[in-house]
């Protein structure tokens, strides 16, 4: 048998990463630091190669590396390597050290054991791993109190989630007497007593509360808002890739069939997605942050995709997913990125800040409002094509299999849409239509941003064109 | 591959607004283009319906995309028609959006990405790109009354947005829930084959009713709120007001119309039963909105409030000719669609004339305008008897076959018709009351005697308009033979559904 070890490849790139970033950090000299972030881009680079030829193995006790991880491993280290290559040029001067870039390989290497853990373990591994480097990522602006009250409330309540989910892993193992997830799956077989779904629920706490799925998303609105924008881009996005595999692999491993979607949890996603749903929309209309806007409509979004996971069994719900996470993490990373430059000139984002943006910078702004209208839904952009994906498997798994609650759900879907558009719009009222005077030329824009900014713009438009999408994933997903 | 007439009708306003971002200066000249282009095309297939009357599609082009939608476009009478009034509308807002200062290049890129979504919606016979074009259009309308509209443009482009995309949701839901009742392998999007399976969505249950109804029911919203029917009306008047002139025309004489055109597109032929069951609600919602409208724009005081009002109470008559399915009614009330964006247009450029000399649109504040402005007096008087529906302009032809349509029509159309004409008298009433205030009478204030009359400009937007009006008004024939064989072949695809 051949070493298994090839597998891990992307993930001992990244390790490696980590230091090399931080040993150049160390040897450069005072006024050329910024060649750190270069270390870490093409570190996330060479990940991303490695990831591409390592292929895929046998499902083991701690990792699997199945067509699931094939499929969030390259998201990851793409939404990672468009953060990193938009932060070197956006933190470049009081925010430039490069611990930040370590910071950031850090939660994408989190990210990656979580995506492949197939282990309480490993998951829980895996999800502080990314924690912990996400909680300094929050409160990395040195002196600035939203900062710094950002970061506080995401180590409160992140511990907290970390402690109830190990917890209830501590049940899970107790009554079941493993902590792989095959194994607590095979333990399970005859049936599910109350006790062990109640460890399994409190297990998944962690998981939601790295989802922000209502009621774990207290956190998201005031950290979005205190943390500096080019972070919120790192934590809105990279975290959820791995607990939505985290999510999956949990529902598809260890929940037996009698309880599994449609059953009973498949109950449970769907209320979890349509509360997600309406308290975000609902509550982003009366926000006046742009990234807290933001922030509600990742609630929201998230809702989205725990509901199309309550349409599973079968492949094409997860395929739906996972197209949804892709157009999202484009469309998120692309308007933090916008922000966090209108963040950087005008001091702060909140809705009255952003007046006249438009005319100082037109371009940026467009891609701001396309990014905007993507993640509200409006056709043909991608975040259109993602919601039909969804609502397609929602309306199909509740017309075939008389799940009712689906289709309720998926007309909550259709209704929040429209209610939150309007929060969309106001973002677009601030920068777009509101009058401005006395507007400073502005300094040109990185050219990492720019680069940025086309890449998600370009991936914006072309994931909305790209009708095959689904059954292109759903055919990755059955690969064996 | 081989780009035919209506694909060029869709992708030149594209092609003309990015033109317009590139030169302030030439936008205005690229935006006139770019609206020929459409109306050319639909001039071209309108003179064939109108010399081969038939109710096939003409132009056809098909170009297959994935998971069975397609850019496959062509169009019937209506289609043309519909094409034609766009490119008309848009080079007249064009012309008098001429000497608009602020952003030019900006404001005619939107107004070409505008006119390509609505070409999209009237050419494309495939349900996906017609509900994406739907949607795209709400894009540049909410950035092209939210920047350059009156005091209250952000909040009136907001509800615009948000009222209009929630009307259309359902449809989104309707269109997928059609794409997965096909079975595997026969999935499609275009709307002939759809229509054959009507069946098939009265079959199949969705959300406790049948797919058909459920269907109907989101088609009938989202036309509803475009067209926009009472009680779902509220955000126009308020759209209106707060949009420039060139915004205003190109709503009242294309927008509105996309809910009609969605009626007749989407809702008679894949729903016929329905079409059937419900027609006494569509024809009692066109009625309510005829009197209502009437009488609410009886007591307005703002110039534009009125005709926009008037509009509403207009386009009840496409509703109530189309809801009668008779032949004369159907076709009275697409002959409506087009004459009303005449007439309705020149009416809100007339009113944009006069606010761009008083700076306010208070009618007690206007009177004895026919002094200083004989031309403008001239014009506005055939548009208000135009709108009136007098016999021999282009407002009677359309109404006069929804009426008619309607007293032959079975159930409660007769009364229905009955109430309507009702509304002649009281749309004389409003518009005539309005052009003695306005036009007639002393001069009330002195310092409108300074007003100059109808510039070159000024009347190269409203002559046409004129000129078509009296044109339609005296010789209907030919736009009504385009426009009844597809009709007459939607009632019979009506009627074969019920037997």
């Amino acid at each position: 048998m051949m070493d298994p070890l090839h597998l891990l490849l992307p993930e001992a790139v990244l390790a490696v990463g980590i230091i090399a970033v931080l040993i150049a950090d160390m040897l450069l000299p005072a006024g050329r630091k910024s060649g750190a972030g270069l270390v870490a881009a093409a570190t996330c680079a060479g990940a991303l190669i490695a990831a591409a030829v390592s292929g895929r193995g046998p499902v083991h006790e701690m990792l699997s590396f199945d067509s699931l991880t094939t499929l969030a491993r390259p998201g990851i280290l793409l939404a990672t390597l468009l953060v990193l290559i938009a932060g070197r040029g956006e933190q470049r001067n009081d925010d430039g050290h490069p611990a930040w870039a370590a910071l950031v390989l850090s939660v994408a290497l989190g990210a990656m054991i979580t995506a492949a853990a197939s282990n309480l373990v490993t998951i829980y591994l895996g999800l502080e791993l990314m924690s912990l480097a996400g909680y300094t990522l929050a409160g990395w602006r040195a002196g600035s109190r939203t900062s710094a009250e950002a970061g506080m409330k995401y180590v409160l309540f992140g511990g907290a989630a970390s402690g109830l989910m190990l917890f209830g892993m501590s049940h899970v193992y107790g009554l079941t007497g493993h902590l792989d997830l095959a194994g607590i799956g095979k333990a399970l077989d005859g049936g599910m007593p109350v006790s062990v779904l109640a460890a399994l629920m409190l297990a998944g706490v962690g998981i939601a509360y790295k989802m922000a799925v209502v009621p774990f998303h207290f956190y998201a609105p005031d950290v979005y808002q205190g943390a500096p924008a080019i972070a919120v881009a790192v934590l809105g996005t990279v975290p959820k890739i791995a607990a939505a595999v985290v999510l999956v692999r949990g529902l598809v491993m260890t929940v037996p069939p009698d309880l599994a979607p449609p059953a009973l949890v498949g109950w449970g996603l769907s209320l979890a997605a349509m509360a997600s749903l309406v308290v975000a929309a609902f509550t982003a209309i009366a926000s006046r942050d742009a990234k807290r806007i933001v922030a509600f409509s990742a609630i929201g979004h998230a809702g989205a995709i725990i509901l199309a996971l309550a349409a599973m069994p079968g492949p094409k719900p997860v395929a739906a997913a996972a197209f949804y996470l892709a157009a999202y993490v484009v469309a998120n990373i692309g308007a933090l990125v916008c922000l966090s430059v209108l963040e950087r000139e005008r001091g702060s984002t909140d809705l009255s800040v952003l007046v006249g943006a438009m005319r100082q910078r037109p371009w940026l702004t467009s891609a701001l409002c396309l990014f905007l209208f993507s993640l509200a839904g409006v056709p043909p952009l991608a975040g259109f094509l993602a919601k039909w994906g969804i609502l397609r498997e929602v309306l199909h798994a509740g017309n075939e299999s008389g799940r009712s609650h689906l289709t309720i759900a998926a007309l909550v879907l259709l209704g929040t849409t429209a209610v939150s558009a309007w929060s969309y719009l106001l973002i677009i009222r601030a920068a777009v239509l509101q009058p401005a005077k006395d507007l400073a030329r502005p300094p040109r824009l990185a050219p990492g941003v720019v680069a940025v900014l086309t890449v998600c713009a370009a991936a914006t438009v072309g994931l909305g064109l790209w009708l095959d999408g689904f059954a292109v994933i759903a055919r990755v997903l059955t690969r064996h | 591959m081989v780009i035919g007439p209506l694909t060029w009708s869709v992708l030149a306003p594209l092609g003309f607004a990015l033109l317009c971002l590139c030169s302030a200066r030439g936008a205005r000249w690229f935006a006139l283009l770019g609206s020929l282009v459409p109306l050319a095309v639909g001039l071209a297939a309108l003179g064939d319906c109108a010399r081969h009357p038939g109710a096939e599609f003409r132009m056809m082009e098909s170009h297959p995309w994935a998971a069975g939608a397609g850019w496959s476009v062509g169009v019937d009478g209506i289609g043309a028609a519909m094409l034609a009034l766009s490119g008309l509308v848009v080079a007249i807002a064009t012309i008098s959006a001429w000497n608009e200062q602020r952003r030019a290049h900006a404001y005619h890129a939107l107004v070409m990405l505008l006119l390509a979504a609505m070409n999209g919606v009237f050419v494309t016979l495939d349900l996906l790109v017609f509900y994406i074009c739907w949607e795209v259009m709400l894009v540049p309308m909410l950035v092209l009354i939210g920047l350059w509209g009156g005091d209250q443009r952000r909040y009136a482009a907001m509800k615009f947005f948000v009222f209009t995309l929630a009307g259309s949701v359902l449809m989104l839901a309707m269109l997928i829930a059609m794409w997965n009742a096909l079975p595997e392998g026969q999935r499609t999007f275009d709307l002939r084959q759809l229509a054959t399976h009507w069946q098939l969505w009265e079959r199949t249950a969705f959300l406790g009713m049948p797919l058909a109804a459920f269907g109907f029911l989101a088609v009938l919203l989202a036309a509803l709120v475009k067209v926009p029917a009472v009680p779902l009306h509220t955000w126009l008047p308020h759209a209106h007001v707060q949009a420039p002139t060139a915004i205003s025309v190109i709503l009242a004489g294309i927008l509105l119309k996309l809910g009609v055109y969605a009626l007749y597109r989407l809702a008679w032929p894949l729903f016929p039963v329905q079409a059937m069951q419900w027609a006494w609600l569509i024809g009692l919602i066109g009625v309510v909105g005829i009197l209502w409208a009437a009488w609410v724009a009886l007591g307005q005081r703002d110039l534009k409030r009125l005709v926009a009002y008037s509009s509403v109470s207009h386009m009840g008559f496409c509703l109530l000719g189309l809801a009668g399915l008779t032949v004369a009614g159907a076709t009275g009330g697409m002959v409506q669609a087009v004459t009303h964006g005449l007439s309705s247009s020149l009416l809100f450029l007339l009113v944009g004339v006069v606010y761009d000399r008083a700076h306010h649109r208070n009618i007690d504040g206007f009177g004895g305008l026919a002094a200083p402005m004989p031309r403008f007096a001239w014009i506005l008087l055939i548009a208000c008897l135009a709108g009136a529906g007098l016999p021999g302009l282009a407002g009677f032809p359309g109404e006069a076959m929804a009426l008619f349509g309607g007293f032959t029509a079975g159930g409660p159309f007769p009364w229905y018709a009955a109430a309507a004409t009702l509304s002649v008298v009281l749309s004389a009433a409003y518009l005539l009351w309005m052009l003695k205030r306005v036009a007639y009478g002393p001069l009330v204030h002195p310092e409108h005697a300074a007003f100059p009359d109808l510039d070159a400009r000024e009347l190269a937007m409203t002559v046409p308009l004129v000129v078509l009006i009296i044109l339609v008004g005296v010789w209907p024939g030919p736009l009504v033979d385009a426009l009844r064989p597809s009709c007459e072949a939607l009632l019979a695809h009506v009627r074969g559904a019920v037997p």
